[in-house]
């Protein structure tokens, strides 16, 4: 017993020693070092992050008024700053653990470096143009908008202002103010409320109905463009009727069908899906013939062929070498596809085939139509804000089509 | 010995709008293990088409009617797709021909080379690098542990064939089908594949079918050739026959169609005519219209193949006769030629 205590204290002798002489702490303390150092370098960047991020949205808050309004505010201040943070550090450590050596040291000790791939290439000429910045910049923002436009908008945006404060620009139909900045619509809304949160409707109606509309297109023309025959044939037919349908009359008949048909359960879907479901069936024949035509050109290539030489199926083809090839066109045809949803979505809700409840911005210009004439700025803002957006999905469009095939340019 | 390949009868037919292309008919030829073997003709004769029949690789207006093509005792034509699949890539490689269009361009040389051998073996992706850089050595890119992260389109044509031949090479395939691998290269890197095609079928003891139309390759790389006119089969047998004592006249028409260091000519010999389309080939014997010494049998009865010493087969009305004719034509040809030089002398 004595033995081992002995020799325990010679060990802690030993090591007190060696750190004397080395200058550095025992293995077994060398922890308490690491993270001292691993915060200095590491997670100090972060928590200042953290605190610079919600500083600057509570600038916002105060200075648009929502936190007066919400007494939440707050809260959710501190759960977006804490989100933003932690997606960078899972980031960070999904880019450590996938992100592939950009030097590669040969058996012989040269050197070389890893040869840019399509992505990183694609990026540099979209960087070096300006528009494309600036477009992808505005939808970026209307996007955030969209999000967290309840924390943004200084008045309720369905909410009524009172009467009683007419005298300090409040009230129905109230010309533009300090404190109304959009003035009041005939209800007496905010129209600068019910603009920032409109974008949350066409935005998604746009992306979601692009979505819809891709999965069919892409998936139907894949199909008919590789298995050809009687696949072919009767997928491209159905195209050519989709192609055919006047798609005004028949989008106002679907949803006015939907909205206030017969069959009962089909009224409990929400406006919006509604909107996005009728974009979405209608809108895929043009990429559907696209993505058909593409995939014979690609079809026809040797190094289709070369793959199924090598024993691959079917599925792998189309997904892995068809597809990849022609992902640029379908990715400028989805942003611009996204411009037209958000533009069929707002002629829909202008028509009045929007729900009073949904706040839209089409929807908002249908109303402003009685009072054009003493309230022209209730009509001019929402359709501004439609203006824009789609002039920057457009541009968006363009520009990814610029640096994906360069060639085009010319 | 059985046949490591053996293509029994096949007729394979383009269904096209303007009428049924008769691209194979009746078409039958083996090739052994560990043996090399030449498929000559010209362009549209149906070379490649044997090979896609082979794979199941048509085109989709395509389709083999009849015959059997035996690979291992196991009639490919048969096959369930999935099985199919499992051939392709690990039993039977091919080789195409045009290295520029082969490789996928969006992706680098590491993920196609691992492709094939993820697809067929169970094993890590470090593992399929492993073999993937071993193969490249093997076939001469150097620095090919450097290179394997690049795209398609920074290596050269030479290179890109030989990226090909290593993939198709990386999961020692029986058999491999190489359809002109040399002829969208230049001269000088032809040689070099060639080489490299050879070295690696005897290195590998691949059987091989070497689609071509140039003779010369055949004479370098093959041991058996089967010459194909018209989606059918003139003339098959040892290389080394068929070169000193061609019996079929196109066969012949095709020597006499090469210049030769040996014999002085001011203008090359030409088989007159064109290729027979084959919407609506000519009956009988294919050849015929394009024939020498074509008879009226020749336009009525298609020819039998007929079959002798050393796996020798001849599809041709008259071989008897000319075989005799054939070689004196040429005989006094060439001594006429050379008394014209020495007269010149």
């Amino acid at each position: 017993m004595s033995g081992i205590i002995k020799k325990q204290l010679e060990n802690l002798s030993k090591r007190t020693d060696n750190y004397m002489k080395e200058k550095r702490l025992p293995n077994s303390m060398r922890w308490i070092g690491s993270i001292s150092v691993l915060w200095k370098h590491y997670y100090l960047n972060y928590v200042t992050e953290f605190i610079v991020i919600l500083a600057i949205l509570f600038a916002i808050f105060f200075a648009t008024g929502s936190a007066k309004v919400s007494t939440y505010a707050i809260v959710y201040a501190l759960i977006i700053a804490s989100v933003w943070i932690v997606l960078k550090i899972g980031w960070r450590f999904i880019r450590a653990s996938t992100k592939k050596q950009e030097i590669i040291i040969a058996k012989d000790g040269t050197l070389r470096e890893r040869s840019p791939s399509q992505w990183s290439l694609v990026w540099g000429r979209y960087r070096k143009n300006k528009i494309a910045l600036v477009s992808g910049a505005i939808v970026i923002i209307v996007t955030v908008i969209a999000i967290v436009y309840p924390l943004l908008v200084p008045y309720s945006p369905t909410g009524i202002t009172p009467l009683y404060d007419s005298w300090n620009g409040g009230g129905a139909l109230s010309n533009p103010n300090l404190k109304y900045p959009g003035g009041t619509d005939i209800l007496g809304r905010d129209e600068f409320s019910r603009i920032l949160a409109g974008s949350e409707v066409s935005l998604t109606v746009g992306i979601f109905s692009t979505i819809l509309s891709l999965a069919i297109g892409v998936t139907l023309g894949a199909l008919a463009g590789y298995f050809r025959g009687w696949t072919e044939e009767i997928i491209m037919r159905l195209t050519d009727m989709f192609l055919a349908l006047p798609f005004l009359v028949i989008a106002i008949l679907a949803v006015s069908f939907i909205r206030r048909g017969r069959l009962v359960f089909l009224r409990q879907i929400p406006q919006s899906i509604v909107i996005i479901l009728v974009l979405g069936v209608f809108g895929w024949a043009g990429l559907c013939r696209l993505v058909s035509a593409n995939t014979r050109q690609i079809y026809n290539l040797d190094y289709v062929n070369a793959a199924r030489v090598l024993g691959a199926s079917n599925r792998r083809i189309i997904m892995v070498h068809i597809l990849p090839n022609i992902l640029a066109p379908i990715i400028v045809i989805g942003t611009l596809a996204i411009a037209g949803g958000i533009l069929s979505e707002a002629g829909l809700t202008f028509l009045g085939l929007g729900s009073p409840t949904t706040i839209s911005w089409g929807q908002m210009v249908n109303e402003a139509q009685t009072v054009l004439k003493t309230n022209p700025e209730l009509a001019l803002l929402p359709g501004f804000a439609i203006f824009f957006v789609v002039l920057a999905f457009n541009l968006l469009g363009d520009a990814l089509r610029d640096a994906l095939d360069p060639r085009l340019r010319e | 010995m059985d046949p490591i390949l053996d293509v029994r009868n096949i007729y394979t037919y383009f269904y096209t709008e303007s009428g049924i292309v008769e691209a194979l008919d009746g078409v039958s030829f083996d090739v052994m293990p560990r043996e090399p073997v030449g498929i000559v003709g010209e362009s549209g004769c149906g070379k490649t088409v044997t090979a896609k029949s082979a794979l199941r690789i048509l085109d989709k207006n395509g389709r083999t009617i009849s015959g059997e093509i035996i690979y291992k005792g196991v009639d490919l034509l048969k096959l369930p797709d999935l099985q199919m699949r499992r051939i392709r890539g690990k039993e039977i490689a091919m080789i195409f021909q045009d290295p520029m269009t082969s490789l996928n361009p969006i992706f680098r040389i590491e993920d196609q080379m691992t492709e094939v051998i993820s697809l067929h073996r169970k094993c890590g992706k470090k593992e399929a690098k492993e073999i993937a850089i071993e193969m490249l050595e093997q076939v001469g890119i150097p620095d090919a542990e450097k290179r394997i992260i690049d795209y398609p389109h920074q290596f050269s044509g030479g290179m890109r064939q030989r990226i090909l031949i290593a993939r198709a090479l990386s999961l020692q395939p029986s058999l491999l089908i190489a359809d002109e691998p040399t002829t969208a290269l230049d001269v000088t890197i032809q040689a070099q594949v060639l080489e490299i095609i050879k070295d690696m079928q005897k290195k590998l003891g691949l059987a091989m079918m070497l689609i071509t139309h140039n003779l010369g390759v055949v004479a370098e790389i093959t041991k058996r050739v089967h010459i194909f006119y018209g989606g059918r089969v003139v003339e098959s047998g040892l290389t080394e026959d068929i070169f000193l004592n061609p019996k079929h006249p196109y066969t012949f028409a095709l020597f006499e169609s090469i210049p030769s260091l040996e014999v002085d000519k001011t203008r090359l010999e030409t088989i007159p005519g064109m290729v027979p389309r084959l919407i609506n080939p000519p009956k009988g014997c294919r050849f015929h219209p394009r024939c020498k010494y074509a008879t009226e049998v020749c336009s009525r009865i298609r020819p039998p193949e007929i079959e002798f010493g050393r796996g020798r087969r001849v599809a041709c009305h008259h071989f008897e006769e000319l075989d005799m004719y054939i070689g004196k034509e040429a005989l006094r040809e060439k001594t006429v030629q050379k008394d014209q030089v020495k007269e010149e002398v």
